[in-house]
Order: structure tokens, then sequence, then C-alpha cells
């Protein structure tokens, strides 16, 4: 098992130095999304499946399609460095030298880190029994550390505000993202159901097992962003009232749900004794909506320049 | 060495490698993408040493579940930004950096 984990870590760091190395620009994109899946591996060898679900619906397959697809609307300028032979040469001299610096020095604080003095693994083992779920990592979210997943859905809407904001403002036709293949068409009538299945699955799972608000949004934005691909429209979508109130929902149902116990003369995001688990599976499907819808208007937010869909040929070399 | 240990190395040499690269590179996609990298590389030095000494952990494992999905959230927004860039000015790299010695129309 120890040849698989470094054979992935050495794959890893050979992918990433291609990112950065390789001229093409769309070859680096194909890569960072390698590079992602790559990371989906590394999170299951981790003992961290609900990561390794995470970073494959975002960190491969979201990342990658707001990548390529600005890569698409960013017409590829050839630029021709004028720095002499000499000046490349002091450059790349003093890169190396500041990265094998920092990668001694950060190195040797790994090594040399002292372990912890207290284990959070069994403080969380210990007391998770009084929030009424039964996946750790789930407690953590929405009962030990509401308060940061909290503040983590309120940072996302503030991301997407900015984005829509600025996509508003700029008078010109929505993002001309449709792909019109058959192929396309044919294959969300099988992906569709099924992919809506796996997202509610995975939210309700997410109680006693690997899953959750996260992957689950990330599959639900992921449904969405093909449809919009596809060239087909919510029935909702049009209305500007749904829109918002469905990028404010998950905000919303978690702030009202944990000022429940506040008004009550408790403590906020305290769940209410004994029913924890009912209270975190509603905060759950609001949240997995929400971010789904989230996440789809952050793709949504790409402002599209003129003649958008005349440059979509990858950049070219 | 453990699996973890190990992981938590490459996770420093990710985080270097999109340190490096954000500094070398010019066109603001590449930067975004050695951006994406320095997290990768936090987010995997973060659990791995967490775990080494302690075994599999929930809590290091919950904050990077919301950390990439707010890294997520900021490359998209860095897109939108840059797109908005590229539409106003066509250029797809920073005005200091043009000046650094690029022609931009060359």
């Amino acid at each position: 098992m120890v040849l698989i984990d470094a054979l992935l870590a050495l794959s890893l760091i050979c992918v990433a130095l291609s990112v950065l190395l390789v001229k093409d620009l769309y070859q680096a994109l194909v890569l960072f999304i390698v590079f992602g899946l790559l990371m989906a591996l590394v999170w299951v060898r981790m003992q961290a499946p609900d990561l390794a679900l995470a970073e494959a619906a975002i960190g491969a397959g979201l990342t990658g399609v707001l990548l390529l697809d600005a890569l698409g609307h960013l017409r590829h300028h050839q630029h021709h460095p004028s720095l002499t032979p000499r000046q490349k040469q002091l450059r790349a001299f003093l890169l190396l030298l500041m990265a094998s610096t920092l990668l001694v020095w950060l190195g040797a604080a790994v090594l040399e880190a002292p372990s912890g003095q207290i284990a959070l693994n069994q403080q969380v083992a210990e007391r998770l029994p009084e929030t009424g779920v039964a996946h750790p990592i789930t407690g953590v979210l929405l009962a030990f550390r509401a308060y940061d997943t909290f503040l983590e859905v309120a940072v996302i809407l503030v991301a997407v505000v900015v984005g829509l904001s600025l996509r508003f403002s700029q008078a010109d036709t929505p993002a001309e993202t449709q792909l019109n293949t058959p192929l396309l068409h044919g294959m969300l009538v099988w992906l569709l159901p099924l992919m809506l299945l796996v997202g509610a699955y995975l939210l309700w799972i997410g109680s006693y097992r690997s899953g959750g608000a996260f992957q689950s949004a990330a599959v639900l934005g992921a449904l969405v962003v093909l449809m919009r691909m596809a060239g087909l429209r919510l029935p909702m979508q049009d209305q500007v009232v749904w829109l918002r109130l469905g990028l404010v929902s998950g905000l919303g149902v978690f702030l009202l749900a944990g000022s429940y116990e506040l008004i009550r003369g408790g403590a906020f995001l305290a769940w209410p004794e004994g029913q924890g688990g009912a209270w975190i599976l509603a905060v759950e499907t609001a949240l997995a909506f929400s971010l789904g819808w989230l996440l789809f208007s952050l793709f949504e937010a790409s402002p599209a320049p003129q003649q958008a869909s005349l440059t979509r040929d990858g950049g070219g070399a | 060495m453990s699996g973890f240990l190990l992981f938590a190395l490459t996770g420093v040499v990710l985080a270097v490698l999109g340190v490096l690269g954000f500094i070398a590179h010019r066109h603001l996609l590449r930067r975004l993408m050695a951006f994406n990298l320095i997290g990768s590389g936090c987010f995997l030095l973060l659990t791995g040493l967490s775990q080494h000494h302690q075994g599999m952990d929930p809590v290091p494992q919950a904050l990077v579940l919301t950390g990439i999905v707010v890294a997520v959230a900021a490359t998209a927004l860095a897109l939108v930004l840059i797109r908005r860039w590229f539409h106003l000015t066509g250029e797809t790299c920073l005005p200091e950096n043009l000046a650094q010695g690029d022609s931009p129309d060359a």
C-alpha cells in the first residue's frame, strides 16, 4: 500500500509541474482537471471519502468547466517577453533559490512538528451521540463548528452577489454557452434523473455515512450547469425573485433554525435537545439546494464578451 | 514513514510549486491555477499532518471540505473579474506585468 501512496504522491507532483510548465494553455487546463481527479484519489487514501466526493465533483468537475468556459472566452494572446537571456537566467536562478529555501523550510517544519496536545478526534467521538447524527464530519460541520459552516455559506453568497453584480452591470446578451449537440441532449435524458437521485441520496446518507449537503450541492449544481449547456432552462430561472430566493434560502434557513434556540434562551446555532438530527437534516436540505444554486450562479455569473460563441475553439496554440 | 506524512510532504511540494508558478507566470488564468495548487497543497498539509499524529480526524476533514467549496467560489469570482478585465482592456495580464518588459501586441 505504501507503494500506491508513493506513486500517487509522485504523479500528483508531476502533474502539478506539467500544469505549470506546459506551453499550451488548453493543455494546462486539461492537466489541471487531471490533477483534481488525482487529488480525489489521494483523499480516498487519506481515509477521507467525503473529501474525495467533494473534490471529484467540485475540484475536477465544476472548476474544470469554469476554467474551460473562461478560456473559450479569452482569445489567445501571444506574448513575447523582451527580457534578455541574462535577465531570464537571473530570474530563473532567483526563483529556484526561493523555491528550494521554502521547500526545505516547510519540509523541516512538517517533519519536526510536535504532536498536538489535544486529540480532537477523540473529543468528537465522545460527544457525537449528543448531536443526533452518526457521521462525525456532518457532526463537526453542522453541530460542533456550525458557526464556521454558517459563515462559509455567507462567504459564497457574497462571492455570487459580487459576480452577479458585475454580470448585470455589463450590457451584453446572456452567456452563449450552449452546446447544441444531439449527444448532450441524449445523455441528459439518462443523466438528469440519475443525478437528482444521487444528489438526494448523498444528502440523506450524510447523517450516518460519507455524504452530506456539500457533496449533494456539488452534484445538483453540476446538474443545472449541464442543463444550461444543453440550452434547457428551468421555468423559474427567468424570474429574478425566485432566483434570489434560491440564493439566500440556504443561509436564511440556517439563520432561522440557528436562532430558534437563541430565542428560547439558549445559544446561537445550538439545536434543540434530543431533536438535533431532524434539525440538522432540515438545514442540510436547504443548504444542498441553495448551495447547488449558488454554485450554478457562479458559472452563470461569468460575463460573456462579444462574439462569445465564435471563440469556443479552446484558445488555440 | 506513514502515508499521511507522505501526503503532508506532497502538500508542501505542491504549495511551493504553486507559489513558484504564481510568481513566474503572467497570464491570469495560469496564476489562478497556481493559486489553486497552493490551496490543494495547504489542504493536504493540514489533513496529512493532523492525521499523522492522531489517526483519522474528522475536524480537519470538515475544515477542508468547507475549504474546497470556498476555493471554487474564489476561483469563480476570480474568473468573473479576469473576464471583466479582458472585456475592458483586451489583456490577460495585469498592467504592472505588461510594463515590466512584455510588449502587449508584439
